[in-house]
């Protein structure tokens, strides 16, 4: 899809809904999964992710993208701070979706392992849930309500948390 | 498909229960589900315990054991004089075998004996970090020593407003023989008259670390070899300025930014100036400072935080402020001052999160001119000079508008007169103050139906104390019963005599 600089290698990576994205090996190397995978060698020209949809790969193939064009913090001391406030607010901007797919993102971050984004994404849902009450941070994350503490257990549970353990 | 989101759910808690920190939303999260329960047990790091409705610490240990800090509480000593004080024992006798992983422990307002100390610092003693013990009776500098002996990797060393008995100041030296790593030692307002100063230069020496010293009032002079000494010194409270400092060459260290000291004279600024720039705390509390000396200090320090001194010099003192120091975050004053030097330091410092201050008079104007222009203001606290006939009362609509606009407010301090808030302005307290966590009220009038609509809101609400009190003790009871995240309510007459005191729980007094 994406044919930016015609000479650098290519990565094609293929979404559980069978959607291919031809992706620049740099791009890819975010993933320190899929890097781990390209330096063993066992990548072959497609890579399988058959645990990622097709909406949720290419949010994370426009995080990667951008964060693979900026300069790393480590690089270089001096590092234009404009770049890194550029960087910023991408990262604000791209955190401005909805809960369900947030941890969608946050689970094929985990399962690619690109530790960034998996702090962006963590930060968000803590940022979400910051000031809530359990029953309004259950909505927020659809919470299933079979594995609820026993009205007995939360009982004590809130009277510790209100006269013992803050 | 249900398995598939539990998992899913469970994958991202994990992920984010790191990134929660706060207490309130810890424990909010608790309460989410069983899974989120259990893992909040084994992933918090830090639990505060009022002791008073936790007195041992079994049940702690069982649901966190793998807290690194501690924070134990007792309550304030003028709650406890007739009440036999809570003390550590049960506490340090469980820390000394379990809590593997705790490195810091802090404890305040409990009676603490010499043997829990020796019990602490020989089972804990090279775990701990950090170690805290204020406001805190009932021991002495015997078992200070066993902590110089025994914390050998102690980064913080922290006794201020201790009540204790100081038979020797031997515990400096045992400090600063076995210790290489003090980072902050602090002692503030504990009467300890008996700690040799070349102790304290000896600690420096071995302690190349030391960037905090907080002590007992002593002469500067005495500390110049402690300060050539401790190089990398930024913060230090307790000094005196004696008159001979300049005899003795004595210097402040290059790195000083927070500092606090009295008797400081026209002639000893040459002292400060030089680190008047960077200063960023000064701390003037006992300091009988005099206006031209403290309003130069002012004018020097553009980059003061935070201020605190006796007297403001009225309301050129504010204007100034207002004018100079545009990052000031704190200020704390008796000094007494009106309506225009208040709008002055409003419109100047608008990062001000905590303001103490006093008033000859004030109108509701000025609360609105407050609301409007502090958004970050935390704790508040107002006195209305007595003598005033000025103010024109009540001021319920001047705290609608300072509550509405400084809605971060968690502590909220008011003397006022007799009529000085209504039944009205008690009822927006209520309606307004929605992350107020401490309140003190005195000479506000109001009655019991006042009370009423205070106890509707207020959720956040943990301690109350009410001065020359108008309320009934049914009200007050009431009151309890209806916020119940009130820890307790302390009443007092107009000459200062308890009439009220209620904890929550089985703990009256």
């Amino acid at each position: 899809m994406s044919t930016s600089s015609s000479s650098s290698k290519k990565i094609v990576l293929k979404s559980a809904d069978n959607e291919t994205f031809e992706i620049d090996e740099i791009v890819a190397l975010e993933s320190q999964a899929i890097k781990n995978m390209i330096e063993d060698e066992c990548a072959d020209n497609v890579i399988p992710l058959g645990n990622i949809d097709s909406k949720t790969l290419s949010k994370i193939i426009e995080y990667c993208k951008k964060h693979a064009e900026s300069p790393k913090k480590d690089d270089n001391a001096d590092i234009d701070e404009k770049a890194v406030e550029d960087l910023k607010s991408f990262d604000a901007e791209f955190a401005k979706v909805d809960m369900p797919l947030i941890q969608d993102i946050l689970m094929a971050a985990n399962f690619l392992n690109i530790d960034n984004l998996i702090g962006l994404m963590c930060r968000t849902i803590a940022d979400r849930i910051k000031g809530k009450t359990p029953e309004e941070i259950r909505k927020i994350l659809n919470i299933n309500k079979n594995d609820l503490l026993s009205p007995e257990q939360e009982a004590k549970a809130r009277e510790e948390n209100s006269w013992a353990f803050d | 498909m249900e398995e598939h989101q539990n998992e899913s759910i469970d994958t991202v808690f994990n992920c984010v229960i790191s990134y929660i920190h706060n207490g309130a939303d810890r424990n909010a999260v608790s309460l989410v589900c069983r899974k989120w329960y259990e893992l909040d047990c084994m992933t918090r790091k830090h639990v505060t315990v009022h002791v008073v409705y936790l007195p041992t610490p079994s049940r702690l240990l069982k649901r966190f054991p793998f807290i690194e800090s501690l924070t134990l509480k007792g309550l304030p000593l003028y709650f406890t004089e007739n009440y036999s004080c809570i003390g550590i024992t049960p506490w340090f006798k469980e820390l000394a075998v379990s809590f593997k992983y705790l490195k810091a422990l802090h404890v305040r307002c409990i009676s603490v004996l010499d043997s829990d100390l020796k019990l602490l610092t020989r089972t804990r003693g090279n775990d701990l970090r950090v170690l805290k013990i204020i406001k805190c009776q009932g021991f002495s500098t015997d078992g200070l020593t066993h902590i110089g002996k025994y914390c050998n990797d102690l980064r913080t060393l922290c006794l201020d407003y201790n009540t204790l008995n100081e038979k020797d100041g031997k515990w400096v030296h045992e400090l600063a023989v076995n210790n290489k790593c003090i980072e902050k030692l602090s002692f503030y307002d504990t009467a300890m008259s008996k700690v040799d100063v070349k102790d304290l230069t000896l600690l420096a020496k071995n302690c190349r670390s030391l960037v905090s010293l907080k002590l007992t009032r002593c002469g500067l002079s005495d500390l110049k070899d402690f300060f050539r000494t401790a190089a990398m010194l930024e913060v230090f409270a307790g000094g005196k300025f004696t008159g001979d400092e300049k005899d003795v060459g004595f210097k402040f260290p290059l790195n000083l930014h927070s500092v606090e000291f009295v008797h400081m004279t026209q002639s000893q600024r040459q002292f400060v100036l030089p680190h008047a720039h960077r200063l960023t705390e000064l701390n003037l509390t006992y300091d009988d400072v005099d206006e031209s000396c403290l309003f130069y200090l002012i004018k020097k320090c553009p980059n003061l935080e935070a201020l605190y001194t006796i007297d403001i010099f009225g309301d050129r003192g504010l204007q100034l402020i207002g004018e100079s120091c545009k990052k000031l975050r704190k200020l704390e004053t008796f000094g007494l001052v009106t309506h225009r030097g208040m709008v002055a330091l409003a419109q100047g410092c608008s990062f001000l999160e905590c303001l103490h201050i006093q008033f000859t008079d004030i109108s509701n104007e000025t609360l609105k001119c407050i609301g409007v222009h502090l958004k970050s203001l935390r704790d508040f606290q107002l006195f209305l000079c007595k003598e005033d006939t000025l103010t024109k009362l009540p001021l319920d609509g001047g705290f609608r508008a300072l509550l509405i606009g400084c809605s971060k407010l968690e502590r909220l301090c008011i003397r006022l007169r007799s009529g000085g808030l209504t039944d009205v302005g008690l009822g927006y307290i209520g309606k307004y103050a929605l992350n107020l966590r401490y309140l003190s009220l005195g000479y506000i009038g109001g009655s019991d139906a006042g009370l009423v609509k205070l106890s509707k809101g207020c959720p956040k609400l943990r301690k109350l104390e009410i001065q020359n009190c108008p309320f009934s003790m049914q009200a007050l009871s009431t009151l309890m019963i209806n916020i119940r995240s009130l820890r307790y309510i302390w009443a007092l007459d107009d000459n200062f005599r308890n009439i009220f005191r209620l904890t929550r729980r089985n703990f009256e007094l």
